[in-house]
């Protein structure tokens, strides 16, 4: 819609004054690592801060977590009747979502909203939320967005983009929502200069350049027939020889959905149903009635997460359930780059 | 506000029909609730406190009120329905997934092909097939259970062999003492000089993995039609809504896309069954 400077000077003021009237979640450190956290009185509002973290690469959890918890209650019967879980209608913000998450909510979006039944919670949890995400001026070696197609900048999903630059940030207003939280909120967003916006222009094609020199090798256009085809048991077998089946590539995931329903009882009256994080590299979670299970071995599981995010998600939707954040492989213990099999496949 | 997909609605059992040693079917009070299904349609079932797991009704889509679920003991949630007496409550879901299109069933040779518990909602199919008989050339159930006394619905496969245009065919894996019937796993029922216009008959299957694998080569080998075999795709489930990726078959998601599945549109996929 438009664009805005904002001096690194005004900056604090305007988050405060975010603060006042929305629940304010952005990129923090912690020992030198980035984490999406609520602003709270006790984590410092510092600029400085606030500047490196936005320069940073995605945060080391998942954005999906603020939109479906790792254990969600969402019904259950006491007494014959609906537990009725009450709705949080606090509008919030979240600020410094890379184009790799936003990439992740757009494949929740899929999943969960764009069927024929809806997931009421995460619909909730969408239309509190206002996003402002930001570029990715220094993609590190753990990044791979290029080879899937997507850029080192937000494209998706925002309501306002904000990019560091000399002396402030940029903003672009996407939405509506998003023009009027920067033309509502504070008087010292002043029109962007052709010099701030050709600065955004030399930082993308930096940061494209990057990312180039870190991911050489291109993924072949037919990687999902390339994926289906790769039917020999010894390639996934020997590529999850080094997993030690802690299962936290799935879980910090930012786009892996899958999910259990989970019932807990509540005394003799009933129970209550609690949607909570799953992974198809459970032994169980294929496992039918009687004990009969389709992917008995784990190097079928191992394959299943590669058939998942590369060709059925793909061949559904046409692009794929991977942004290539790297986040699981900077947790796997075993050192298993998955960018590596895609190129091998 | 959208309806919340995960919440299920109460429904008190009223009756508890002894099948097998092994199968019961849960007559289900549906408590007044706005419910009803297609065959081929599945519910998701809640025994309280324990979980959740996905049947198909084994009763006449068109009678409301009331549903009635065949149900087998393999685990922990059908272990702990088997232990619920008549008046206990349980919590239902449902339906989802695609009924079958029985309209292109019409003027047609039907085909069912049951294994098992398998005939639970294939009697489901057969009664709502039975609401206009008329409409199908002529429709051939060929059922197969361990033992004899393994066999489900004894009571109503002998009377539906009386309806005109039905024929029904039993086997058993192993026979006993007064078993008269064939000896053999239920494939052995296609051998049947009468199934001689295969490429334009519809096979309906519902069974343990293995005879699904097994049925649908030996219906390949007869002549029929991949578009023709409807298969009853057993996977794990939770969600029921296409969500969860639990049922995941290929490009499909039982849930949403099956639970029926035909041959033809599966017939790329690995290890399907
Ligand atoms: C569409 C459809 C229709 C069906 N219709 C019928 C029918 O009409 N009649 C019938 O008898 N059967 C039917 N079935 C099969 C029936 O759903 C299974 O027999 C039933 O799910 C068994 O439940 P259980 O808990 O008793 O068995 P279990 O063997 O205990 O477990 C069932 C499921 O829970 C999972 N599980 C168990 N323990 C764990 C754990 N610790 N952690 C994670 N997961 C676990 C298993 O992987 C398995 O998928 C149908 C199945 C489908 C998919
Ligand atoms: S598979 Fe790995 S790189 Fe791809 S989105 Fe998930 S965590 Fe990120
Ligand atoms: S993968 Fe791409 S979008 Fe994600 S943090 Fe790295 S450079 Fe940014
Ligand atoms: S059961 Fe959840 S996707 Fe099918």
């Amino acid at each position: 819609m438009a664009l805005y400077f904002l001096s690194r000077y005004h900056l604090t003021g305007w988050l405060r004054k975010l603060k006042e009237k929305y629940q304010v979640i952005l990129p923090q450190y912690y020992e030198a690592k980035l984490y999406y956290e609520k602003l709270n009185g006790e984590n410092v509002l510092s600029e400085e801060n606030f500047y490196h973290a936005l320069r940073k690469i995605r945060p080391a959890n998942p954005l999906k977590e603020f939109f479906f918890t790792p254990k969600l209650k969402v019904g259950g019967l006491v007494e014959n009747k609906a537990v009725l879980v009450p709705f949080d209608d606090t509008p919030r913000i979240i600020i410094g979502v890379k184009n790799c998450d936003l990439h992740g909510l757009r494949v929740h979006e899929k999943m969960y909203l764009a069927a024929e039944y809806q997931d009421p919670f995460h619909k909730h949890e969408r239309s509190r939320t206002i996003i402002i995400s930001a570029d990715c001026p220094e993609p590190e070696e753990t990044c791979f967005c290029n080879l899937l197609d997507l850029k080192p900048y937000p494209e998706i999903i925002s309501d306002i983009i904000i990019t560091p630059i000399t002396g402030g940030y940029l903003f672009e207003s996407i939405s509506r929502v998003g023009e009027d939280l920067i033309i509502n909120t504070d008087h010292n967003f002043r029109a962007a200069t052709q010099e701030n916006i050709a600065e955004r222009a030399a930082i993308r094609s930096y940061a494209l350049e990057k990312l180039q020199k870190i991911n050489q090798k291109s993924l072949s256009v037919e990687l999902s027939e390339h994926i289906k085809h790769k039917t020999e048991h010894e390639f996934w077998q020997t590529h999850a020889l080094s997993c030690v089946e802690c299962f936290g590539c799935l879980l910090i995931c930012p786009t892996c959905f899958c999910f259990l329903l989970y019932d807990v009882p509540i005394n003799d009256k009933g129970f209550e149903r609690y949607k909570i994080w799953d992974a198809c590299y459970y032994n169980a979670y294929a496992r039918v009635g009687g004990g009969a299970n389709p992917r008995a071995e784990f190097g079928q599981r191992f394959r299943n997460r590669f058939h998942c995010k590369f060709m059925n998600f793909y061949w559904e939707h046409k692009f794929y359930a991977c942004s290539g954040c790297g986040r699981c492989f900077a947790v796997c213990m075993g050192k298993i780059d998955i960018r590596k099999i895609l190129v091998e496949v | 506000m959208i309806k919340n997909p995960f919440q299920p609605i109460p429904a008190k059992i009223i009756d508890i029909i002894e099948e097998t040693p092994n199968i019961r079917t849960f007559v289900l009070d549906l408590l007044g609730a706005d419910f009803s299904f297609d065959a081929g349609q599945f519910v998701s079932l809640t025994v309280p406190g324990v979980g959740e797991a996905p049947f198909t009704p084994s009763s006449a889509p068109y009678v409301k009120d009331t549903i009635e679920m065949t149900i087998m003991k393999v685990g922990k949630v059908t272990s702990k329905l088997f232990e619920l007496p008549i008046g206990a409550f349980v919590g239902i879901r449902g339906p989802f997934g695609k009924r079958y299109p029985i309209e292109k069933f019409e003027g047609k040779e039907v085909l069912i092909l049951g294994g098992g518990v398998g005939l639970a909602p294939l009697r489901s199919l057969f009664l709502a097939l039975c609401a206009n008989l008329e409409k199908y050339k002529k429709i051939f159930i060929k059922y197969g259970a361990r033992t004899p006394k393994d066999i489900v619905y004894k009571k109503q496969l002998s009377e539906w062999k009386n309806l005109k245009g039905v024929e029904v065919q039993l086997t058993v894996d192993n026979a006993d003492k007064g078993w008269r019937g064939k000896v053999g796993v239920v494939t052995i029922l296609l051998d049947d000089p009468k199934l001689n216009n295969t490429s334009e008959m519809i096979a309906v299957v519902c069974g343990p993995p293995i005879m699904m694998k097994f049925g649908t080569i030996k219906l390949l080998e007869k002549g029929f039609q991949g578009q023709n075999i409807y298969l009853s795709m057993e996977k794990n489930m939770s969600c029921g809504i296409g969500q969860c990726g639990h049922c995941r078959c290929g490009q499909y998601f039982v849930c949403k896309d099956g639970p029926v599945l035909t041959w033809e549109q599966i017939k790329d996929i690995e290890d399907p069954f």
